[in-house]
């Protein structure tokens, strides 16, 4: 397994952010290929991994970018909204410098507004990796 | 609710379709486009593979058969849209 240490100057405000790729998910892609359809180029984006979600999101406007429709739903809680259901979109997210890709995630969409990140990497996909948050030193690292 | 809007047909289908589901495919993934149920999956990747062939890039329903919904929680305080 290939692990990624990332060093930032305060690990505490910024908390562990990393740049992934985000794309239609492979299934798409291949359809669209087939079909000779314009396949819409992965957008490079700035995600949060946040061990306190059980999902994973995206901004607000990022699936219409990406030309996405929604093939499912999602119920979520938070401290302020109780069971509120959203439509969620499959992508895929690489991560750019280990050239890693999970496969046919499902995201819903957020509004991160005023926060200096385009969505939130979870517990989902970190359920298929190793994560280490090495907040003595202000680095975390990550692998799949 | 407003958000909801693509998948209004699909959802009401689930809803109205799955007592029936439950008793003959629990566990397993549906695919539904408006008011039709396709067929159920073992995985999700099938259903929403199968989903893509039939319907191209265009709004379908894949939902896992269970009798609760899981609820995803976040600690921070993201706000649905």
């Amino acid at each position: 397994m290939p692990l990624l240490t990332t060093t930032t100057s305060n690990l505490r405000t910024s908390g562990p952010i990393i740049e992934v790729l985000i794309s239609p998910s492979q299934a798409l892609r291949r359809i669209l290929e087939e079909k000779q359809q314009l396949v819409p180029q992965p957008l490079q984006k700035i995600m949060l991994i946040d061990t306190g979600a059980s999902a994973s999101a995206i901004k607000t406007g990022i699936a219409k970018e990406l030309n996405l429709r929604p093939h499912g739903t999602i119920t979520i809680s938070t401290a302020s909204h109780k069971s509120v259901i959203c439509l969620t979109y499959d992508v895929d997210i690489t991560f750019k410098i280990q050239k890693v890709a999970v496969l046919n995630v499902r995201v819903f969409e957020s509004n991160f507004e005023g926060q200096p990140i385009d969505g939130l990497i979870g517990r989902d996909i970190l359920s298929q990796g190793l994560l280490i948050y090495n907040g003595y030193d202000n680095a975390f690292t990550i692998g799949f | 609710m407003k958000n909801l809007a693509l998948l209004k047909q699909e959802l009401e289908t689930f809803k109205k379709s799955k007592n029936k589901l439950l008793a003959e495919a629990k566990g397993k993934y549906v695919l539904i486009k408006r008011g039709q149920v396709f067929d159920v999956f073992t995985s999700f990747e099938d259903a929403l593979s199968e989903g893509y062939k039939r319907f191209g890039n265009q709004p379908f329903l894949v939902k896992e058969i269970s009798e609760v919904e899981e609820v995803n929680y976040f600690t921070r305080p993201t706000i649905a849209r």
